[in-house]
């Protein structure tokens, strides 16, 4: 009697089978197993310089300070960390993750980002006075004006972000006055909203951050980068720990000419 | 692997008129020879496609070297049972005007039959002749000395012989006792044996290796004569060596009915008319080619040191085997002139092709490694660069290879550096067609195989190792160099088409992704 076992099509099938018991083979656009996956809107501001449409397109287009006007696809996402910093400490943000998000030429568009990294570990800190290591960052929007695909502080020009909200990323779990216990991994944060769900500030005077249930975090942007869309991390009322919050002075003379006083402080960031 | 066709059925009777002695006293001795080839036996027997051709072979040589006068040797080609002995009541009539006119003189007929046959009867052309009843003739026709050949299945019933042991063909000496008066029968197989053709040969094993005896080959005294046991001994030899490689071997046999000690010579060998002479200086066997008729085989022979063979004039391939390899030379030969072959100006022939170009009969293996480069089958990867050891077997059809392989390839994006190694094996078939002028083979073929592949990913986040069994298949254009018989350089090149289940995102699916390739490998033949 004929073996089945032996059959062509039983070989067959257990080869097949043992191809399919294996994993999926993936190329470079695999990027590792999401850590974090964040969506939302982008909006405009109403705000002067800016028009709502990319490019050369009829009279309107975005105009930059001193710079040339920002081609469509240069508009970019990335994820900068705080270094911890303080008030008029070094740039307080590095670009750790950056990906293209934006893709339309007309606003509001949406956006999707995933994160597959955690931030570096040398921006992972500790609080004096709390335990384990954690890291800060936002989602900001900046214009790639050297279109090299990243963000270089020197040339491109950071033009939004997310208002009030933040996230956390901590590798064994940590414990901070910002935001209480986090276990370790990714955490969505954001500001209490005027108080109605908190304190704004903690009691030696930082931010009070609590957990983000929102299903997307949406981006503001406006021609210039506004600190209402950061985090006052310092609870000193004004974002600049920030450091690319400030405005160059070169910046603020070219609004303050475009626009006047009435509609631009002429201020740069406090020294 | 040589190719060889039964005879199914029939009976290939070689009826040898004994072309007897040719003594020193010419004068008195005339030669008749009837040569009949019949391919076509009864309606149920397959039809054999050499027969008549070596029935004419055969006459031709008798005619040339065997001291028969053309017009004594008579062939039937096909022809009935009526028109055989028709043609031996024609003899017959001649040997009876030779005995009137010529007191002293005496005949020798030599019958020649290659066709089908059962054990008591030839098979021509749908009908039927007895060999009682053609002895009967022969014995009636008058002539001193009479040889049968056959060349036919289960002739050996004529020879008496049973099974396939027949007695040792050395000890006879024929020559010693052969008188002017007797009979003798030689058959190409033993009773209840086939015998056989060869698509190689173009034409019976027994017949090619007679004649080749009768050129030449045969002459184990070296006197420049070709005796009726010289013959029968050389035949018997090389039909047992080539048909001991088949699935039927074949025993020749032989009957004697002879008095006296006249010596009986077949064929001298002698050049001269549109004959030269080839002197193969060294042992060995041979093949001699005939390459201005179409690549004819016309010898296929185990040669002694001092072996001559004539030819016919003309352009000649000869092809030397030894154990392992085979060395070429191509010679002309010149009428009248002699020759001479040595064994160190032949060029040896790469062993893959000795069997493909069906020089040796057994398989010929060897050993190689070489580098390999794949294009990748996933977005961003590099090309699979690494390499494979081969092990591979020339068939005289195909040549199959197996290989195992390694191929390295990687890749990088933002977030991760992906590493894929890939561990495979494959059977590849390719058909190469030699360019012996140039040392090179060119082929097609097919190679089947799978590779386990596993991807490492180097990354802070998290990338779990992944694998797979990948299969593939592609179409194969091969490119052998082989500057040196026992070395080869191989160049293969063509598409794997794989099957892999592969990630695009977040969707998975099996894809038949294709990337062409290229391998360079070296190889060495085995002993």
């Amino acid at each position: 009697m004929r073996n089945p076992l032996h059959s062509p099509a039983r070989v067959a099938l257990l080869a097949l089978l043992f191809a399919g018991c294996s994993d999926a083979l993936v190329g470079t656009d695999y990027h590792g197993e999401p850590l974090l996956e964040l969506e939302g809107k982008v909006e405009q501001l109403e705000a002067p310089g800016f028009t709502g449409k990319w490019g050369e397109s009829g009279n309107q287009k975005w105009e930059m300070p001193g710079g040339p006007a920002p081609e469509e696809g240069d508009l970019k996402l990335a994820m900068f960390w705080s270094k911890g910093g303080t008030d008029g400490e070094e740039d307080s943000l590095f670009a750790a993750v950056e990906q293209h998000a934006v893709t339309t030429s007309t606003f509001p568009a949406r956006y999707q980002l995933t994160l597959y990294q955690p931030p570096p570990a040398s921006l992972l800190h500790t609080d004096e006075d709390g335990s384990g290591r954690y890291a800060i960052g936002l989602l900001i929007v900046y214009v790639d004006l050297d279109h090299d695909g990243r963000w270089n502080a020197e040339v491109d020009k950071l033009v939004g972000g997310a208002p009030g909200r933040a996230l956390a990323y901590t590798d064994t779990g940590a414990e901070s006055v910002h935001f209480g216990t986090l276990g370790p991994g990714y955490h969505r944060l954001r500001e209490p909203k005027d108080g109605k769900d908190g304190p704004k500030c903690t009691k030696d005077g930082r931010v009070n951050l609590l957990p983000d249930d929102k299903p997307d975090l949406d981006l503001q942007m406006a021609a210039w980068f506004s600190p209402k869309v950061l985090v006052d991390l310092d609870c000193d009322g004004k974002a600049y720990e920030w450091k690319k919050a400030c405005p160059s002075k070169k910046t603020v003379k070219w609004l303050c000419d475009k626009y006047g006083k009435e509609r631009w402080p002429c201020k740069g960031c406090p020294k | 692997m040589r190719r060889l066709e039964t005879m199914t059925g029939g009976l290939l009777v070689l009826g040898l008129t004994l072309l007897a002695a040719m003594p020193a006293s010419a004068a008195t001795q005339h030669r008749y020879a009837l040569v009949v080839g019949s391919n076509l036996g009864e309606s149920d027997e397959t039809p054999l496609r050499y027969a008549e051709r070596d029935a004419a072979r055969l006459g031709d040589v008798l005619v040339r070297l065997g001291g028969v006068q053309p017009q004594n040797m008579l062939l039937v080609r096909g022809g009935s049972p009526a028109a055989v002995q028709g043609v031996l009541v024609d003899l017959a009539g001649r040997i009876a005007r030779q005995r009137r006119t010529q007191k002293n003189s005496t005949a020798m007929l030599l019958i020649y039959y290659s066709g089908h046959a059962s054990a008591g009867a030839m098979h021509l052309n749908g009908e039927r002749l007895s060999f009682d009843r053609l002895r009967s003739l022969v014995r009636k026709a008058g002539a001193d000395v009479s040889v049968f050949i056959v060349d036919a299945c289960r002739s050996g019933g004529l020879t008496r012989v049973k099974g396939a042991a027949p007695a040792e063909p050395f000890e006879i000496k024929v020559d010693d006792r052969l008188q002017s008066h007797g009979e003798a029968i030689i058959t190409s197989s033993a009773q209840g044996e086939d015998a056989q053709e060869s698509d190689r040969l173009r034409g019976g094993i027994f017949t090619h290796h007679l004649i080749g005896g009768l050129l030449g080959a045969a002459d184990h005294s070296d006197d420049d004569r070709v005796t009726l046991a010289e013959a029968y001994r050389y035949a018997y030899g090389e039909t047992l060596r080539t048909t001991s490689r088949t699935r039927f071997v074949q025993h020749p046999t032989y009957s004697l009915r002879l008095k006296g000690r006249q010596d009986v010579t077949l064929t001298r060998i002698s050049a001269g008319a549109g004959l030269g002479r080839l002197h193969l200086r060294d042992a060995g066997d041979y093949l001699i080619i005939d390459e201005d008729r179409g690549d004819e085989v016309v010898a296929e022979l185990a040669a002694n040191a001092r072996t001559d063979l004539l030819l016919a004039r003309g352009r000649y391939l000869i092809r030397r085997r030894g154990k392992r390899a085979v060395a070429e030379a191509r010679v002309t030969i010149a009428e009248g002139r002699r020759t001479v072959l040595a064994a160190e100006v032949m060029k040896q022939v790469p062993y893959g092709q000795t069997v493909r170009r069906g020089m040796q009969e057994r398989n010929i293996w060897s050993v190689g490694a070489g580098a390999t480069l794949a294009g990748p089958i996933l977005n961003g990867l590099s090309n699979n660069v690494g390499g494979a050891l081969g092990l591979q077997v020339d068939l005289e059809e195909l040549a199959l290879h197996f290989r195992v392989r390694y191929a390295n390839a990687g890749g990088q994006n933002n977030d991760l550096t992906l590493t894929q190694d890939s561990y495979g094996v494959d059977l590849g078939a390719y058909k190469l067609f030699d360019i012996p002028a140039i040392s090179l083979g060119l082929g097609l073929g097919v190679r089947i195989g799978g590779d386990a592949i596993q991807q490492q990913f180097e990354t802070t986040g998290s990338a779990p190792q992944r694998r797979q069994w990948v299969w593939r298949a592609a179409p194969v254009a091969r490119l052998e160099f082989t500057p040196w018989s026992t070395m080869a350089f191989t160049l293969d090149c063509g598409v794997d088409v794989h099957l892999a289940r592969l990630a695009d995102g977040a969707d998975e699916a099996w894809q038949t992704p294709s990337a062409p390739f290229c391998g360079l490998s070296w190889s060495f033949y085995l002993p």
